[in-house]
């Protein structure tokens, strides 16, 4: 939040150890004014008094390490306090200690809070010690009260004990004893009436996809999300709480755990209302498709990242990204916005499109943030900016990254540092992220949406389906290739093949592959020759298109499988392609095994390989067996291309390339000629999870 | 926005960047592992704003250098599988991790290799470790060895607890460099266009001609 000229410039100056603690003491240059306490001034300067202000070099110290108490103690004692020296102002910061430590570091010698210390310090101090222990320093009267304020507002969930929050009562009998009449009091009190409260509201009548008022659907996600966000409690998603290292606590994860069950529910309905209907026309599919891509348009408006990533994830799936006739009915324009939004969530430089915008628009008025090649984006956003209604301040955030983010901290810092010394510096960083929830949680606050119960209704009865019978009935919609030829067996899926992914291992008969599904003991010899330093040629796989670009393959579809890179609204496709004038020296081929005995639970293997001009029946089943781990004599298979309507055979000594059918996809099938056995006993073939 | 080739950094123009993914239950180890690798990278720059990013190493074979970039979805396994679909289908090379102590991470190694078929491409590189092997053994290393042999992929036991494994974890991302480098194709080539699909060198050439 330090805008760059406040921006310090931290320089290491070593480390201070004193009893039971370890501090880290920066110089850095600072604008330097009497901060008044309140919670945001350390930070920020206000303008009418930058005329007082003037650049000092401040020396800071952090706690490094501490016992507990020590930890504790700095919460109270004046290392925590800006010290003001001539010329340099010398800053300590608790970076360890012991509990009681930083527990007295709670208040500074002159009975003032520390702000960002009890801030750090109460969200983070579950993860070594627990509530009960903190309560007992009743030293400084006045620091106690704020840091029961501070701890009442910030973290209400830690006195969320129902029915009887004795906590709260508890606090309410000391207050009556100590502080009665106070602010503090009025306030427990009316924390424990609001506790008590609930509503409730049923209701009657039916939304059915895709004709619904898209805006309205994605404000009631949005406010489902919104509930469940300002119920959040941070410090659960610590990652020793969240992620099972400390199987004791997962428990304790469990507004972490609604998030994310809201968030597959959502991405389980997408997937399950686009298959639900069997049925339906391809392009009667695909207005579910394209009514999901407007929610989602919706949801970029609200700043709702987490149900749109979710109504990405959901397109993205697996049995709904392999719809190829379902997505070539979606409009252009759709598939382009859909591919922008879905960019947000681009991995690429540690998710730093998505980081980005949440940094830009977490508490910002509108969602305006678009990439230079967001075309449909910017057009929606032209549109809604005008419209004063869309003022949103809320933001909901994806918390999958602050949930990576948070257990990769926890993996990579000890809790301990040498001496057994709490390492506090890492609780700093954790709450570096966890101040950021807090902060959008705030905004969230902003939101003003009403519940519409007849959309919980329909959500509610929206039907579900789990990975394996998504993708079954994926299958049963656009059967994959081999299914349409053989038309008998359950479905098979066939890998989903990205074209630039056929292209690519292809280019010679080196193979280098590895299928649980093929009986593959005995080639490992081949396989091992064949290994990496050989795969010289082979392939590519490696540069594989990006997010945008894969995304792009799926949807734009040319239903064909032939090598092609999908040429949807994409920039360089330069896969050779048949069509072409001159027709190439080889073709890349699909190639499938067929036997009786594999176990269909909706994954077929398709391997490439690449003919060349010269290349009999022979020679080209010897490829395939390579490729597909097939071991045997290649005169017992038969090769044969897929045509629409039928099979063609080769004959035993074809030139391939002449007789393959180039007018349709290059796919074949290789199969054990009839009544001879292949060694397919022991295959394991892929599941879905 | 950069894509998933293998790209060139134009500051250090012989760079390029390989994307790898670390699969595998939850809780074998996986964050350990990456971590334990790419140690250096997180300590050096602990003012990161964007997250935390230890997923970044840069090594030198042969006198080049490339970096990988490991990804793992730590924290966000209760997310819907589908959530991390789209990873599959653009990365370079494939770890997978299961944990030495516990058969059932070890058992589930064929569905993420079935995950991974379903998504990518078959002949990408793909290793398989065994972690936390200082911790008691219950999956026998005969198996393992089959297990790998049979889907053709490197095994290495390790554990990214025990400094004394460190050798071990280096081990393991070389040989998935050396993997990575040695394919051909990985050679970025000026490619008469912008575009993505470097894979097709080799069918482009051909398919102008």
């Amino acid at each position: 939040m330090n805008d760059a000229d406040s921006l310090p410039t931290w320089r290491l100056w070593g480390e201070e150890k004193a009893d039971g603690a370890l501090y880290t003491v920066y110089l850095k240059k600072v604008r330097y004014h009497r901060p008044t306490r309140s919670l945001s001034s350390s930070h920020s300067d206000s303008d009418d008094e930058i005329s007082h202000l003037e650049w000092e070099t401040v020396r800071v110290r952090f706690v490094k390490a501490g016992t507990l108490k020590k930890l504790v103690e700095a919460l109270s004692t004046d290392d925590g306090e800006l010290e003001t020296e001539w010329e340099t102002v010398r800053v300590r910061f608790v970076k360890a200690g012991t509990l009681k430590k930083l527990v007295e570091a709670l208040s500074t010698d002159d009975g003032e809070l520390e702000t960002t210390y009890i801030n750090v310090f109460l969200a983070t101090y579950r993860s070594f010690s627990s509530p009960k222990e903190p309560d007992h320093h009743e030293q400084h009267r006045k620091t106690l009260i704020s840091a029961l304020h501070v701890w009442l507002d910030s973290y209400p969930e830690d006195f969320k004990e129902p029915p009887n929050h004795p906590a709260l009562l508890q606090l309410v009998h000391f207050c009556e004893e100590f502080l009665p009449a106070t602010e503090l009091e009025a306030k427990v009190r009316h924390r424990l009436d609001s506790f008590a409260m609930r509503a409730n509201i049923p209701g009657w009548k039916r939304y059915g996809l895709p004709d619904v008022p898209v805006r309205h659907f994605a404000e009631q996600l949005t406010r489902m999300d919104v509930e469940l966000f300002k119920k959040l409690v941070p410090h659960q998603c610590l990652g020793a709480v969240w992620s099972r290292r400390d199987k004791s606590r997962s428990h304790e994860a469990a507004t972490v755990l609604a998030t994310v069950n809201q968030f597959n529910a959502v991405s389980f309905r997408v997937i399950s209302s686009i298959l639900v209907e069997p049925d339906i026309k391809p392009i009667d599919r695909a207005q579910i498709i394209i009514c999901w891509i407007d929610i989602a348009q919706e949801l970029r408006v609200l700043k709702n990242f987490s149900s749109l990533k979710a109504i990405i994830s959901g397109l993205q799936s697996n049995p709904i990204y392999r719809l190829q006739k379902t997505w070539q009915a979606v409009p252009k324009e759709k598939i382009e916005l859909f591919d922008e939004l879905a960019r947000i969530f681009s991995e690429d430089n540690n998710q730093w499109t998505q980081r980005e915008l949440l940094m830009r628009e977490g508490t910002a008025k509108f969602a305006d943030t678009v990439g230079e090649n967001d075309k449909q984006l910017q057009k929606v956003f032209q549109k809604q900016n005008n419209r004063t209604a869309n003022i949103s301040f809320g933001t909901i955030p994806y918390l999958g990254t602050f949930l990576t983010d948070l257990t990769m901290i926890d993996t990579a810092i000890p809790d301990l540092i040498s001496d057994g010394l709490i390492n506090f510096d890492k609780r700093r960083k954790e709450f570096e992220v966890l101040a950021q929830i807090k902060l959008l949680q705030g905004a969230a606050n902003a939101y003003q949406l009403t519940e519409d119960s007849l959309f919980d209704l329909w959500f509610d009865s929206l039907l579900v389906l789990d990975d394996r019978e998504a993708y079954k009935l994926s299958c049963q919609i656009e059967p994959s290739l081999t299914n349409t030829v053989k038309n008998k067996k359950k479905a098979p899926g066939h890998q989903k093949n990205d074209s630039i992914a056929s292209n690519s291992s292809s280019n010679s008969s080196q193979f280098y592959c590895d299928i649980d599904s093929m009986p593959s003991s005995p080639h490992n010899s081949i396989d091992r020759k064949l290994s990496p330093s050989q795969m010289s040629n082979s392939s590519s796989s490696s540069s594989l298109p990006s997010l945008d670009v894969s995304l792009n393959s799926s949807h734009s579809g040319s239903a064909n499988n032939k090598l092609q890179v999908p040429s949807a609204n994409n920039s360089g496709t330069l896969s050779p392609n048949h069509s072409q004038k001159s027709s190439p020296d080889f073709y890349i081929i699909k190639v499938t095994y067929e036997t009786e005995c594999v176990e269909t639970d909706g994954i077929v293997l398709y391997k490439s390989i690449m003919l060349s001009n010269n290349e009999r029946t022979p020679q080209v089943i010897r490829n395939a067996m390579y490729k597909l781990s097939l071991e045997g004599n290649p005169d017992e298979y038969t090769l044969a291309q897929v045509l629409p309507d039928k099979e063609m055979v080769l004959p035993s000594n074809a030139n391939v390339y002449y007789a393959v059918n180039t007018a349709y996809n290059l796919n074949f099938i290789l199969r054990p000629k009839r009544n001879e056995d292949t060694d397919g006993s022991g295959k394991s073939k892929g599941k879905s999870k | 926005m950069v894509t998933a080739k293998p790209t060139i950094n134009i500051n250090e123009p012989s760079i390029k960047i390989y994307k790898v993914i670390v699969v595998g239950d939850s809780n074998v180890g996986k964050t350990s592992l990456t971590y334990r690798f790419c140690e250096r990278q997180f300590l050096e720059a602990p003012e990161a704003t964007i997250g935390v990013d230890f997923r970044e190493r840069v090594l030198t074979i042969d006198g080049q250098d490339i970096k990988l970039q490991l990804w793992d979805t730590a924290g966000q396994e209760r997310f819907r599988k589908s959530m991390v679909q789209h990873y599959y289908r653009n990365v370079h090379a494939v770890i997978f991790v299961y944990d030495v102590s516990n058969a059932a991470s070890f058992d589930s190694l064929k569905q993420w290799i079935g995950e991974v078929d379903k998504h990518s491409f078959n002949d990408i590189p793909r290793i398989l470790v065994g972690n936390k092997c200082d911790v008691r053994n219950a999956v026998n290393t005969n198996v393992a060895q089959k297990f790998a042999d049979m889907h053709n992929m490197p095994l290495f036991e390790t554990s990214a607890r025990l400094d004394s494994q460190c050798d071990n974890v280096e081990a393991i991302f070389l040989t998935l460099a050396h993997k990575l480098k040695n394919q051909k194709p990985m050679i970025p080539r000026p490619i008469a266009s912008i575009s993505i699909s470097s894979s097709d060198n080799q069918t482009t050439q051909t398919g102008c001609c």
